[in-house]
């Protein structure tokens, strides 16, 4: 043999070494997952779990049922060990005499029969995965059980249907069955554990009530009496919500003990009714199968053949898999052999680890453990193609959308990002086994563009987060339903602007200031008529000053009386918007905010061609972004108006930027003079024709008025008046 | 040796995941060697306890109730006692809670019933005001059928 071959078997030896070093290092992390240190005598199972009676149908309680025994000893040709006394047939005689035989089950079975006067021991044997019975119909009970349907049933199917009939899980009936009797695992059950198949009416100190006898009535009166403990919880010992004293064994309180239990729910107090045990700190202590004294073992296996066949009795809360070796300080999680840093108390909130206890396990232990990447707060499963990026925050895992990604997967900027996530960095996301993050982790919706974090909510828009002060703008970006509370690790983008609704107004605390929010902007408001033409006092808020430090809103010019959707020009006010349409030439528009959010919530009413200012009282037109002036209502009906045409507006469009006096409308025969000029005119049309004498008869010099020169200059004279 | 090593691998990996399933996942992997062997063990136990009732019903052990006092305690203005016969199976007996302080001494029963694997003793519950005081009181609570009969420690507690 050469020595390179010799090599390659020492490595190959060398291998084998370190494969079965570490099996018998796993070992424990399945033991562990199960670890009696989640034992919590106060908290059994939760009431969601106990009386959820729709979490397997028959065919999967069959399954399950073949899947816990593929082989059943029909005959009972395997062998087994006892004590038998050759002259008297005694089979395991109390005084322990007797030589150890080896025979086949079935002969052991005869002899027990033959010995103890039963018959229940011989063969053959009906495993529970073939056991069918014909069974009665059972009334329905107000407030325990409804109605179960009789007939010939099998096992499964009569866990089933009276999990269902009973409102018990059906999985509580299985793991009854296996606590009591061992009848899901057994391979040639005896009679008499069919007849006690939960145990119920048997005490452990005298035979049990045979009125209960039989799997069918011990399985119905087994889940009709946690509905009784349900129903009338009064009438029993042992009470939710309370405390209560709990032995450590039927021995005694003398003997072994007992403790003071505070009931947590009440399934939990169910169960101490049906066994009223609960297992002493010895036999928290002691391995699977191992027997300590004053052990009780009832309420522990219950817990913990849940546990091992259909995970964690919590909701919420699941075997922990925080470790710590012995001498260390880190925390790890481990799964299946592998150990996971957890690098901050921040990561563990996110995965929802500090709600699990922690495990202690040996420095060579945890030494010996592979090592994985270290936590972190977005991962994707590793042996799932499909999945996607999460988020963890307290225990829950949010699928990343792309648009929450500050990348996209071809690494260019992705400017339209909501969260602004790092997601493609490996550094800051890994990789976990998809069961490790399912069973630490509960799935949640999509992840959100809205959390809610200090006290207050957040939209998470283009990496920041924007403060929403405006309860509608969440009923706007999805409702509550779509906030999530976040902790400190995954709210840090910075601080973006505040966010509120399109025409709130606003003031900042220490200033009196009230602006108009439009659009991202703030319009300052300066005049009392603006803040009500634009009927913001319908809508003014305080807001802390803090909120606009960070990343202030920008500050536009002041709001005036002219305002623009960007599609249109719309004059503002008395809380009502008059669109200009195309008609712009008439309105001055340069001093127009560009507001589509406020202007569509702004009633609309046609455009006008006569004004009444409520300030001056004067009555206008406008035109080429002019105002013309009737100087009496006698030339505004002479004109053809009609005082049904008049809107009433403020001084504000009275006065506004642009709108420039045009001079007055008079109308045919108005007698004038301009000023202090004593020439006298009067209107002819559009033009005047010069008086030259007052001694003309039929003309109005009783309403002889006085105009400025710009009214003179709109009807230029044509020549002078003759009779 | 190197296929063992690997099988072995296997089966414990295996394990792990079985026990290490999600939440409301249902294992469905086959019976653990503890899990095979608890009918062996369940059918000594069946024998045991059996040849242990036959003892005790031929030593005349079985009229001594063992009385369990879960809870003795005020609750507003009730005060309400909770026990059981841990080994006693029947109805029909008569729980009493006998309350003693200075003389003075104040009862109340409730009517016993079969439950599970005990006979419960139903609530007693007595009114604060059929006390004539608060203060230290004891509490010894007894049973009593034509068969069995008991009485639990006494035990303690303040009435306010």
């Amino acid at each position: 043999m050469s020595n390179n071959i010799l090599k390659q078997i020492r490595t190959l030896a060398g291998l084998v070494s370190v494969l079965l070093f570490s099996v018998v290092l796993f070992a424990p992390s399945a033991a562990l997952a199960v670890s009696t240190s989640n034992f919590q005598a106060g908290r059994i199972i939760d009431d969601d779990i106990f009386f959820n009676s729709a979490t397997m149908n028959t065919a999967q309680i069959q399954a399950f049922l073949k899947a816990k025994l593929p082989d059943c000893d029909t005959n009972g040709s395997l062998s087994t060990s006892y004590r038998f006394v050759e002259s008297n047939r005694a089979v395991n005689p109390q005084d322990g005499s007797g030589t150890t035989v080896t025979t086949t089950r079935a002969l052991y079975g005869q002899r027990y029969d033959a010995y103890h006067g039963t018959s229940y021991a011989s063969p053959p044997y009906t495993c529970l995965k073939s056991y069918i019975q014909d069974t009665p119909t059972m009334p329905a009970q107000s407030g325990l059980c409804n109605q179960y349907s009789g007939g010939i049933r099998s096992a499964a199917d009569i866990i089933y249907r009276v999990g269902v009939a009973c409102g018990i899980n059906p999985q509580v009936l299985i793991v009854l069955l296996q606590k009591e009797q061992s009848l899901v695992t057994d391979t040639w059950p005896w009679g008499n554990q069919y007849s006690s198949a939960t145990g119920f009416g048997c005490p452990d100190t005298a035979p049990c009530d045979s009125s209960f006898g039989g799997y069918f009535y011990q399985v119905y009166y087994a889940a009709h009496q946690f509905k009784l403990y349900q129903r009338d919880a009064g009438s029993f010992g042992y009470k939710a919500y309370r405390n209560n004293k709990i032995l450590y064994s039927p021995a005694g309180e003398t003997a072994c003990g007992s403790s003071t239990v505070y009931i947590q729910n009440q399934a939990t107090a169910g169960l101490y009714n049906y066994t009223p045990y609960q297992p002493n700190a010895a036999t928290l202590a002691a391995l699977e199968g191992q027997t300590v004294n004053c052990g009780a073992y009832g309420n522990l296996n219950f817990w913990r053949t849940f546990s091992n066949w259909f995970g964690s009795t919590i909701i919420g809360q699941q075997l922990s898999v925080v470790y710590k070796a012995q001498n260390g300080n880190e925390l790890y999680a481990v799964w299946d052999g592998v150990k996971y840093y957890i690098p901050s108390y921040d990561i563990m909130i996110d995965w929802g680890l500090h709600r699990q206890a922690v495990n202690i396990i040996s420095d060579q232990a945890m030494a010996d453990l592979v090592t994985g990447p270290q936590l972190t707060n977005i991962a994707k499963m590793s042996d799932d193609p499909a999945s996607p990026l999460f988020m963890f925050d307290d225990g829950k895992r949010y699928p990343i959308p792309e648009n929450a990604c500050a990348y996209k997967l071809d690494s260019s900027p992705n400017p339209e990002t909501t969260w602004g996530l790092d997601c493609f960095n490996t550094n800051i996301s890994k990789s976990y086994p998809k069961a490790f993050i399912e069973n630490t982790t509960v799935q949640d919706i999509t992840l959100p563009n809205m959390i809610a974090y200090q006290d207050s909510v957040w939209k998470l828009e283009g990496g920041k987060k924007r403060r929403i002060v405006d309860g509608l703008v969440v009923d706007v970006l999805g409702g509550w339903g779509n906030v999530r509370w976040m902790k400190d690790s995954n709210a840090q983008q910075p601080e973006g602007k505040i966010l509120m609704r399109n025409g709130y107004a606003v003031r900042f605390t220490g200033s009196s200031q009230v602006y108009l929010y439009d659009n991202g902007r703030l319009y300052p408001v300066n005049t009392l008529e603006t803040f009500i033409g634009w009927g913001l006092n319908k809508n003014l808020h305080d807001l802390q000053s803090s909120f606009n430090v960070k990343d202030p809103l920008p500050v536009d010019s002041p709001l005036g009386q002219m305002g623009s959707d960007g599609i249109n020009y719309y004059v503002v006010d008395n809380d009502y918007k008059l669109p200009l349409a195309n008609d712009t030439a008439q309105w001055p528009t340069d001093s127009a905010k560009y507001t589509p959010g406020m202007l569509s919530q702004i009633p609309s009413i046609p455009l006008s061609n006569v004004y009444l200012s409520s300030s001056s009282g004067q009555i206008f037109t406008v035109y080429g972004k002019k105002r013309y002036v009737f100087p009496t209502m006698n030339d505004f009906f002479k004109l053809g108006f009609n005082t049904n045409a008049i809107r009433r507006v403020s001084g504000q469009i009275e006065n506004m930027p642009g709108l420039v006096y045009g001079g007055m409308h008079m109308s045919n025969g108005r007698l004038y003079k301009i000023n202090d000029n004593p020439q006298i005119y009067m209107v002819n049309g559009s033009s005047s024709l010069r008086i030259n004498s007052i001694n003309y008869p039929g003309l109005d010099y009783a309403n002889l008025i006085t105009v400025d020169p710009l009214t003179g200059s709109r009807y230029p004279v044509s020549g002078t008046y003759t009779r | 040796m190197l296929c063992v090593a690997i099988f072995i691998y296997a089966s414990r990996t295996n394990d792990t995941k079985k026990t290490g399933d999600p939440i409301n996942k249902v294992n469905y992997g086959p019976p653990t060697e503890t899990e095979k062997s608890a009918g062996d063990k369940q059918k000594d136990l069946n024998s045991s306890k059996e040849s242990a009732i036959r003892s005790s019903q031929a030593n005349g052990q079985y009229g001594k109730a063992q009385v369990v006092v879960v809870d003795a305690n005020q609750y507003f203005e009730n005060v309400e006692v909770r026990a059981y016969i841990s080994n006693v199976y029947e109805t029909g007996g008569t729980c009493s809670a006998q309350f003693t302080s200075d003389g003075s001494s104040i009862t109340g029963n409730s009517s016993a019933t079969k439950d599970a694997t005990t006979t419960q003793c139903g609530s007693i519950v007595i009114p604060r005001t059929k006390f004539p005081s608060g203060g230290r009181w004891q509490l010894i609570v007894s049973y009593s059928s034509p068969t069995s009969m008991g009485v639990s420690s006494s035990q303690y507690f303040t009435l306010k």
